[in-house]
């Protein structure tokens, strides 16, 4: 495997930068692409954000670094505000971790490509990194996707939620310990009431699953979401390679973890090679260490230089 | 530096400059400060959105001071003032903003300030900061979490220190205290909204305080309370679907009925209608 080439010193600038808006659907989506310094690589990284209200600049300006640190590298690089955020117009509700705004960042390469770059690698966290997946899964043009503490599921909580608290709690030791007095008063308490009838709901479902899983064909890993399981399938029979990046303390590293004993192992398998999975100790999901932030963009910027010099990136 | 000037389809009336908060506080607010411009653009003010050099999309700036941020707003008044052509003039600042915004407001004799939720005193603010890092720290079950000294500590040795992956300058965090709001705002009477977003019905004893000391320097000085459960620096804990969704409601509805009484204060200030 060759060494990848050092990284630029050359300062990237908003000189670099063109801004503009885009059409998707009905609304007029804001980014900003920034241009390579030196010898360009005709390759444009997309990034894109997790499921966040505030603006593509990412937090502590964590996506304008990255993209003006690719652009030194020779990498075209893009970010841009979903619909209903920042300065894009639209609206939004609640982000759906299976609903994914493919269009949006379809609108967004639309866009590049009409700069003369065609050939893309999509890096998102989060809800981004589940956008990026499903992108890449319908978009030929996508040659590469790096996924930063990727959910798992079909909703938004991870394996440290009360499902996992609930799963490996004995049930006997649950009615034992509700039934303490001090427990039972807390039920006069309106908020404790609450919290108890949800540790309840959450036993009860997973209870319930784990018996309707016995008597039916349903995989243990049925927590897995199709909406991941499919695109994922997709990308790596089109031979697009993957990079998985999780903190070893992220919530969504533990599902990863046990689904990798199911169907997803299978699935990346198939990948091979081009499939990699990189942990960093810790939580990087939130992005709310600076330490975190940095080392996620100095693998982002390795795995980019690797993939150049050893396979090249994918063409369409 | 990254800018925005939301222009009116008619002639402009004049001119507001918004002063964005700074780290989560800037992600939180985003969408009120675009939305609060397309709906004074659409009532006839041309309206500038701009992020300080350092910070958000525009070029990286080390060591920024408080000093640096309000000039910074000053280059933003210039710039739509040289777009539009008139000189009447108002600030919206949120949050450390509030003094940045009042500090340039300073400069222009009677222009209308708007507040959303101002820091009162800098040392406070940093306070409750850095209080931010140590909940998180407590939270992820550190055995030995950052006090306050700790983190003064942190902030020598590297010059800033990280809370909740924010960097806060020392610079900044140095240049900032000892300053107050009705320092930075001086003495020249003028007109000011001062907005609390609360879950209370009461308005927060240091902004009576404030009220109270410009309605003596001769300010006019107009309050008012806007339902808001959002923390600025903690985003909700991730829930199911139908609380999330509660939860977004119930944050549409509070920036809506923000955005309509700022509008409805400002616009007849600034236009002299």
């Amino acid at each position: 495997m060759s060494k990848p080439a050092p990284a630029s010193t050359v300062h990237v600038t908003t000189q670099q930068e063109t801004l503009g808006y885009f059409p998707v659907g009905e609304d007029s989506l804001f980014g900003i692409l920034t241009y390579p310094t030196g010898e360009s690589k005709s390759t444009c990284v997309t990034v894109l954000a997790g499921a966040t209200y505030g603006t593509s600049a990412g937090r502590n300006r964590l996506l304008v670094r990255l993209c003006r640190r690719l652009a030194a590298d020779g990498y075209h690089t893009m970010r841009f505000d979903y619909h209903g955020i920042g300065e894009s117009t639209g609206q939004v509700g609640p982000f759906k971790v299976d609903k994914p705004f493919v269009e949006d960042v379809d609108g967004a390469l639309r866009w590049v490509t009409g700069h003369g770059v065609d050939r893309f690698v999509l890096m998102g966290t989060c809800f981004g990194a589940r956008t990026a997946l499903a992108t890449a899964a319908t978009n030929p043009r996508v040659a590469g996707v790096i996924l930063v503490s990727m959910p798992i599921r079909h909703d938004w909580t991870g394996e440290k939620g009360l499902h996992y608290l609930t799963r490996d709690l004995d049930l006997r030791y649950m009615l034992r310990y509700g039934l303490r007095p001090s427990v039972l008063r807390g039920f006069l308490d309106p908020q404790l009431r609450k919290a108890y009838l949800r540790v309840a709901k959450a036993k009860w479902e997973t209870m319930y699953s784990r018996m309707r899983r016995r008597s039916s064909s349903k995989p243990a890993d049925d927590f897995v979401s199709d909406h991941l399981l499919e695109p994922l399938k997709l990308v790596i029979e089109r031979r697009v390679p993957i990079l998985f990046l999780y903190g070893t303390a992220d919530n969504y590293y533990g599902d990863f973890q046990r689904a990798m004993s199911g169907r997803l192992r299978g699935v990346m398998g198939a990948g091979g090679a081009l499939v990699e999975v990189k942990t960093l100790s810790g939580r990087i999901h939130a992005l709310d260490r600076i330490e975190g932030q940095d080392s996620i963009v100095a693998i982002v910027e390795d795995w980019l230089g690797r993939h150049r010099n050893d396979h090249g990136i994918a063409t369409v | 530096m990254f800018g925005c000037i939301h222009i009116p389809v008619q002639e402009a009336i004049g001119s507001v400059v918004v002063c964005s908060p700074l780290h989560a506080e800037f992600a939180k607010n985003y969408r009120r400060e675009v939305l609060l411009a397309d709906t004074l653009a659409n009532s006839g003010l041309s309206v500038c959105r701009f992020h300080y050099l350092g910070t958000g999309h525009s070029d990286d700036r080390d060591d920024s001071t408080f000093v640096d941020m309000r000039d910074d707003t000053l280059t933003a008044v210039d710039w739509v003032m040289s777009r539009v052509g008139l000189d009447n003039i108002a600030f919206v600042g949120t949050r450390m903003a509030g003094l940045i915004a009042a500090a340039a407001a300073a400069r222009f004799k009677d222009a209308p300030l708007v507040l959303w939720e101002p820091v009162v005193e800098p040392s406070r603010y940093f306070r409750e900061v850095f209080r931010a890092r140590l909940i998180s720290d407590l939270k992820d079950g550190a055995t030995t979490p950052r006090s306050p000294d700790l983190l003064m500590k942190e902030m020598s040795s590297r010059g800033f220190v990280d809370i909740l992956g924010y960097q806060i300058e020392r610079s900044f965090y140095e240049s900032s205290l000892g300053r107050t709001l009705s320092g930075e705002l001086g003495e020249h009477t003028r007109e000011v909204l001062l907005v609390e977003l609360t879950t209370t019905s009461k308005l927060r004893g240091e902004y009576v305080a404030l009220n109270t000391l410009w309605q003596d320097m001769g300010l006019q000085v107009h309050t008012d309370m806007v339902k808001d459960q959002s923390a600025w620096w903690f985003e909700g804990g991730r829930r199911d679907e139908e609380e999330m969704q509660t939860r977004f409601q119930n944050e549409e509805q509070g920036t809506k009925e923000l955005i309509e009484m700022t509008a409805k204060w400002i616009v007849p200030r600034v236009s002299g209608g």
